[in-house]
């Protein structure tokens, strides 16, 4: 309990200084981590109105909190390839819980998030959808961020020991992108619902759909595969991490 | 009390290696058959004790595995043979002057190191006009340290380091890009350090302070090959390398 806290406090002291040298000398700060997810909401809502989404009901609001939660799992999972090598000097010098570099990943992408989901509860104001259902969203972000947690652990380490699982990552992100339901419905009983059933992001982005978009109760099979993939994860994450992290300054 | 005991301390490192490889070069070395690693002892059998409030200095030649051996004490390398005991909070600031931010201000480097070091926002706001005062570079809190010269950062990591709470404070070569003023005045910090029982474990070829030194450890080629009293050892060794 204590390491956790110690964890944590280092994370946002880590995700601060993080944020800052992200922001430095920038003149539209929170503004540029908008501007992506909008511009490809925007692009899709453009091109697929009119034919993916015919049949789905409030389909900008489908569409949008599908591309909002994608591009977190998105953010989090390719810089945490990256993360551990980039600071090796710090984690050469001195002894540190080195999975505070992972927790500040996520921080820092949770802030930009935050941002992000303010437009989405504006756009549901829009569509005289309920905001106060945003609420629901809370449990969901808590497990969508500790399965982030434990995947961005095994990427971190992983990527140390297997250089390239830095490009195998990119390239299997955009595999995911496609095949998420985002931008189209995936049909009961269909071949990509039962690829989907082995991805994770598919129970989080459906569950909170359900709940926040069409004020329907959560499906108890949702709330299973979201609550297993998370503790899945997050188990997989530490037990992965903890074994390989001791080699990860000789390593570098 | 013994802070540090070390006894029969060996740290085996893989050089050539291909351990943080791609897969294909992987694949290649497996099918030529050529190896993919050597071995390399950085240190080898090595046995010693510290005491509180004991300084120690380490020297050697480059290669002779005096940073390798602060870094197993640490915890930043995991050895490959033999006993380590260390009682006590480490503070170890090896090569930290690279690992600190320069695109940051000097005050967003404090606040970031004092908490890597295990420090609370909290301590650290109280004791943050004590670590300025004492690297005297006050009029250049709000300044980036990519302006500081190597001197300048190693004075805020030594400040740094002393104000956490060090129980065993390890040094490498961070005293090297000090001025004589400084080093002065820091060699009266780590004495007063000393009396209260912090053990300092200092790599150094500077005579002044390898002179402070209670004892001095003499490694090459990664084996302890002497060990005594700073005075006498200094004097074998430069007379070994003059």
């Amino acid at each position: 309990m204590k390491q956790l806290k110690e964890i944590l406090r280092l994370s946002i002291t880590l995700a601060q200084a993080e944020f800052k040298l992200k922001n430095e000398g920038s003149y539209l700060g929170i503004l540029w981590y908008l501007l992506n997810p909008l511009l490809m909401f925007s692009l899709l809502l453009f091109i697929f109105s009119q034919q993916l989404g015919k049949n789905i009901e409030h389909y900008p609001l489908y569409l949008l909190f599908g591309i909002i939660l994608f591009n977190l799992f998105r953010i989090v999972t390719t810089e945490s390839t990256r993360v551990i090598y980039e600071h090796r000097l710090l984690i050469k010098s001195t002894k540190f819980p080195i999975e505070a570099l992972v927790g500040a990943l996520i921080f820092k992408a949770l802030f930009s998030h935050i941002f992000e989901i303010i437009v989405f509860v504006f756009t549901l104001w829009v569509f005289h959808i309920p905001i106060v259902n945003i609420i629901f969203y809370l449990p969901i972000l808590l497990c969508l961020t500790l399965f982030l947690y434990g995947f961005a652990l095994v990427l971190a380490s992983l990527t140390i020991y297997f250089m390239d699982l830095e490009n195998i990552w990119a390239f299997m992100v955009q595999v995911l992108w496609f095949l998420t339901p985002i931008f189209y419905a995936a049909e009961l009983n269909s071949h990509i619902f039962f690829v989907n059933l082995f991805n994770p992001m598919y129970y989080f982005i459906t569950l909170g759909r359900q709940i926040i978009i069409y004020t329907s109760h959560p499906s108890t099979w949702l709330l299973a595969g979201m609550l297993g993939y998370t503790i899945l994860m997050l188990f997989v994450g530490q037990l992965i991490f903890s074994r390989l992290k001791q080699k990860f300054s000789e390593l570098m | 009390m013994k802070r540090i005991v070390v006894e029969n301390l060996s740290k085996k490192f893989y050089i050539g290696s291909n351990q943080r490889g791609q897969f294909l070069s992987k694949a290649l070395c497996a099918i030529s058959g050529r190896a993919q690693t050597k071995e390399l002892w950085a240190l080898v059998d090595v046995s010693f004790s510290v005491l509180a409030g004991e300084m120690i200095g380490i020297i050697g030649k480059n290669g002779a595995g005096k940073s390798t051996l602060l870094s197993v004490i640490a915890g930043i390398y995991e050895r490959s043979g033999g006993t380590l005991t260390v009682n006590g909070k480490v503070i170890s600031v090896i090569g930290l002057v690279n690992g600190l931010r320069d695109r940051l201000t000097m005050r967003d480097n404090i606040y970031l190191c004092c908490a890597l070091f295990g420090l609370s926002r909290r301590t650290t706001n109280e004791r943050f006009d004590s670590i300025v005062e004492l690297t005297e570079l006050t009029e250049y809190t709000e300044t980036k340290l990519y302006q500081f010269s190597a001197g300048m950062k190693a004075r805020l990591v030594f400040s740094m380091a002393i104000h956490c709470d060090p129980e065993i404070l390890l040094f490498d070569e961070i005293i090297a890009n000090l001025d004589i003023d400084f080093v002065e005045r820091g060699k009266k910090t780590l004495s007063d350090l000393r009396k209260k029982g912090v053990t300092i474990l200092s790599v150094s070829h500077i005579p002044s302070i390898m002179h402070d030194c209670n004892r001095i450890l003499w490694l090459h080629e990664g084996r302890l090959i002497e060990e005594g009293p700073s005075e006498e050892i200094i004097k074998r060794y430069w007379k070994e390398h003059a």
